[in-house]
């Protein structure tokens, strides 16, 4: 059989959006954005992170690896979210499938690259500087929880 | 879309998400390893506490406390580049004031600045604490951390540990911290540019308003 006569009996990916997921996402993503948000208010502002008694976020905040080459990481960690927020709005409202598809395969690869590099700053906080800062901890579980919804929607796409 | 065609595209979603996190990881640790800290203080004239020329016609007074987060921002981001373009040109008097507003670590690691400065070694012995707390945290500012930092510096450790001990350095810092006070310096950190005050971690173009405004005078 040819590749072209292989590929016209492979079955066809509907793209559905389940709400169930959807409702996930939203949660996440606004848990994430004010948590970074907040994070990234604090740099622009210069002002003091309130810790609520939990961990030491003034070590955590002066640490060298609260930065990449001068820039704070909370302010890419809000740019993450904005993205999966817009890609979350193009998955929920385009009319083409595969456009949709793809939308959600974005979510997937900025979530996953998020949760790898959470996991790391998490590892630092805890075994390198012996600081813990929360709002990290709330933006690392929500990362990753966008990462695993993600996984298990595309999943749900191919089966 | 074609099913082969999803899982195929689905497979290259993960496998970019891995890498860019991974690219992440590398450009992180990269830049902890190459981080920025404050100018050296090689071809400046300094005393005790202070550095430049005395009678420079701008004087900056830095209040700090070592477990203040936006005190380290401060320090690696923002005094190396006024100490470059003003201290060391002669236009500006830099000195520097630990506080302990933080709590005993804070007080330790200021008294053991103190007795740094006693042998001269003042501003490499805050580098190196700060670059401590920035790469490992509290542990930098304990007694041990305190010790490692001065043993490094070539500091003699007998004379170094007897002014911990015996706490030599306490009226020097409660000397420090009355007048801080007495200024009116509640919050860390504190830049006074000709009695001119400036609290917070600043933009670096704030100071250096305020400073050619001085210079302006």
């Amino acid at each position: 059989m040819s590749k072209k006569a292989a590929l016209r009996k492979t079955p066809v990916v509907a793209v559905r959006t389940d709400a169930r997921y959807t409702w996930a996402f939203v949660l996440l993503t606004a848990t994430g954005l004010l948590a970074s948000g907040y994070l990234s208010y604090t740099y622009l502002t210069s002002s003091t992170l309130y810790c609520a008694g939990i961990g030491n976020c003034e070590v955590v905040h002066a640490s060298a690896y609260a930065k990449i080459f001068g820039v704070p990481i909370a302010y890419a960690g809000l740019a993450s979210y904005v993205a999966l927020a817009a890609l979350l709005v193009a998955r929920s409202s385009l009319d083409d499938a595969r456009s949709r598809y793809l939308a959600i395969l974005g979510v997937q690869a900025v979530a996953i690259a998020g949760t790898v590099f959470s996991a790391y700053l998490t590892y630092v906080e805890f075994f390198v500087i012996n600081a813990i800062c929360p709002w990290c901890v709330v933006s690392a579980i929500a990362i990753t929880g966008v990462a695993i919804v993600a996984y298990l929607e595309v999943r749900a796409q191919l089966r | 879309m074609r099913h082969r065609e999803a899982r195929r595209l689905a497979n290259y979603s993960l496998t970019l998400g891995l890498i860019m996190g991974l690219g992440l990881v590398l450009l992180s640790l990269y830049s902890v390893n190459t981080g920025a800290s404050a100018a050296s203080t090689e071809g400046i004239q300094t005393e005790r506490r202070g550095m430049g020329s005395p009678d420079a016609k701008v004087q900056m007074v830095v209040y700090f406390d070592f477990q203040c987060g936006h005190c380290a921002t401060l320090h690696s981001e923002v005094e190396g580049q006024l100490i470059e373009r003003y201290v060391k040109t002669g236009q500006v008097h830099l000195e520097v004031r630990p506080v302990g507003f933080l709590g005993e670590a804070s007080q330790r690691a200021a008294e053991a600045a103190l007795a740094a400065a006693d042998q001269g070694k003042f501003f490499e012995f805050r580098d190196s604490l700060f670059r401590g707390v920035r790469t490992i945290g509290p542990a930098a500012l304990t007694v041990d951390g305190l010790k490692t930092a001065a043993n490094s510096l070539g500091l003699d450790m007998q004379v170094f540990e007897s002014a911990l001990i015996s706490n030599s350095k306490k009226p020097e810092l409660d000397a420090i911290m009355a007048e801080a006070r007495s200024s009116g310096t509640r919050y860390v950190p504190t830049v006074l540019i000709n009695g001119q005050s400036l609290v917070g971690a600043q933009p670096l173009q704030e100071y250096v308003r305020v400073i050619e405004s001085e210079l302006a005078k």
